[in-house]
């Protein structure tokens, strides 16, 4: 994929260009979105909008990396979705199912090809992470989510957020140490390796 | 143990982590790290925290959220002839119906030649009730065996044989004298009688004399139907225009020509709305 040829054709309008592109980061987009908001319809209302409002202002687009600019637009979008959130607090605790059933967490549901065992750890995993990441303020879980879930680097995390680099290191170090503490109420659930793992290295 | 942990000693452990501190730094917290467990034992918390995070499953979106064109906004735009269409449209609408009113108030100036074409077998009639003597050869030659398929085709009106009944009445003894089938043999035997010099005798010889008046009507309907004749150029006039009266009365009103631009006109600028129209929905 030659993204600046598609960046530069959607820029003119190309949608098509611009959909290649859309394909190529809605995994990325959606997961920062699900991490931020914390349920898979917000975030998905989040991950539309925000491409909308990409492909609309493209044209502010002035090089770097596209990846950056576009997560910036997705994490303002989580941050307007929160916020009507709060104004309209009319989402279940829990997401319903097809017959009205609250669902536990559809997290539940992920990683098919793992083993019962490894996916219930998982879930467990991936839960006791969701519910301590909803318990941070939108500020500190964007960073955590920008450079320990999605791996990027304090540069990115400060692109993406239009921060200094003093603020990214300070927010993830303030984030990091929440999550710790949260964490620790999920010890029991969290997998051996990572218990053996820490035996190991003390 | 960690609560000995300053919110600065914490930024510099998870700097740490990602190697984000100047060597200088680095160096520095190492040292430290050396000299305090707790600080070894909270860096250690934070690693397994790290660790966890980035061991989190990588969602996939759920659906594509490729943009349409709608939500891209991109609703195409009718192209800048489109009001002209539409005012073509409108225009000409309105012009049609005014020319067809204007037809239907005024009434057809095309009526009168209808109706003068339409008097015409009457007057024709008279004419030859009045000069049955001129227009005898012509109702004879109608009248004879081989010549009424294509005369009565062309005029096509029976009542006008019934009125010309007496005339040839009149004129009978010299239709009888007239060998009608003989003189149509001898006109016809000569493979290319022109018509000049039937028009040059014509003139010439007598009008009462049947035979030669006979004549000349019979090579003339030998060698084409309605062209030319001397003698009785109204009755061919006659045949000529009524065969193909309604048509020429419908094309030769003066209001078929706007009304026909109009249609046109309509036509195209609708077919051209309804595409600009469709791409646009598109």
């Amino acid at each position: 994929m030659d993204e600046p040829a598609l960046i530069h054709a959607a820029q003119h309008g190309d949608l098509t260009a611009f959909n290649r592109l859309v394909l190529a980061y809605q995994d990325i987009a959606y997961n920062v979105a699900y991490r931020i908001v914390g349920d898979p319809d917000s975030a998905s209302d989040a991950t539309q909008d925000a491409f909308i409002s990409a492909f609309k202002h493209l044209s502010s687009f002035r090089g770097g990396s596209f990846k950056a600019w576009l997560l910036r637009i997705v994490t303002n979008t989580c941050y307007d979705e929160l916020r009507r959130r709060k104004r309209r607090p009319t989402t279940p605790l829990e997401p319903l199912n097809d017959a009205e059933e609250e669902i536990e967490s559809p997290v539940w549901l992920k990683d098919p090809g793992e083993t019962p065992e490894e996916r219930a750890e998982r879930a467990d995993l991936h839960y006791a992470i969701q519910d301590c990441l909803n318990g941070l303020s939108e500020d500190f879980r964007t960073v955590v989510v920008l450079v320990d879930i999605q791996g990027m680097d304090y540069e990115e995390a400060a692109t993406v957020t239009h921060k200094p680099l003093g603020t990214i290191k300070s927010r993830l170090a303030r984030a990091r140490d929440k999550l710790r503490e949260c964490l620790q109420s999920f010890r029991e659930l969290l997998p051996n390796s990572f218990r053996l793992e820490e035996q190991v290295s003390l | 143990m960690t609560q000995m942990i300053s919110p600065q000693e914490q930024e510099m452990l998870s700097a740490y982590l990602d190697n984000a501190l100047t060597p200088r730094e680095r160096q520095r917290l190492e040292t430290q790290l050396q000299a305090r467990p707790e600080l070894r034992a909270a860096l250690e918390e934070l690693r397994q925290t790290r660790q966890l995070l980035r061991a989190a499953p990588a969602l996939r979106a759920p659906r594509n959220f490729t943009l349409t064109p709608e939500m891209a906004g991109l609703r195409t735009r009718p192209p800048r002839v489109y009001p002209a269409f539409q005012w073509a449209f409108a225009l000409a609408m309105v012009l049609f119906v005014a020319v067809l009113g204007g037809e239907a108030f005024f009434g057809s100036p095309a009526a009168m030649p209808a109706a003068d074409v339409a008097l015409v077998p009457q007057a024709e009639s008279f004419t030859l009730e009045e000069a049955p003597v001129e227009q005898a050869p012509m109702e004879a030659l109608e009248s004879s065996p081989p010549y009424i398929p294509p005369n009565t085709r062309n005029t096509g009106e029976t009542p006008r044989e019934e009125e010309t009944a007496p005339g040839i009445a009149e004129s009978g003894p010299a239709l009888e004298q007239t060998p009608t089938p003989g003189e149509f043999i001898v006109a016809a035997e000569p493979p290319t009688p022109t018509l000049e010099p039937t028009f040059k005798s014509a003139p010439t010889e007598p009008v009462e004399d049947p035979l030669p008046v006979a004549e000349e009507p019979m090579t003339t309907t030998m060698m084409s139907e309605p062209s030319a004749d001397q003698g009785g150029g109204d009755g061919d006039t006659l045949y000529d225009t009524a065969a193909p009266a309604p048509q020429t009365n419908f094309w030769a009103s003066p209001w078929r020509i706007p009304q026909a631009i109009l249609a046109i006109i309509l036509v195209l600028s609708g077919i051209g709305l309804l595409v600009f129209r469709r791409k646009t929905m598109l």
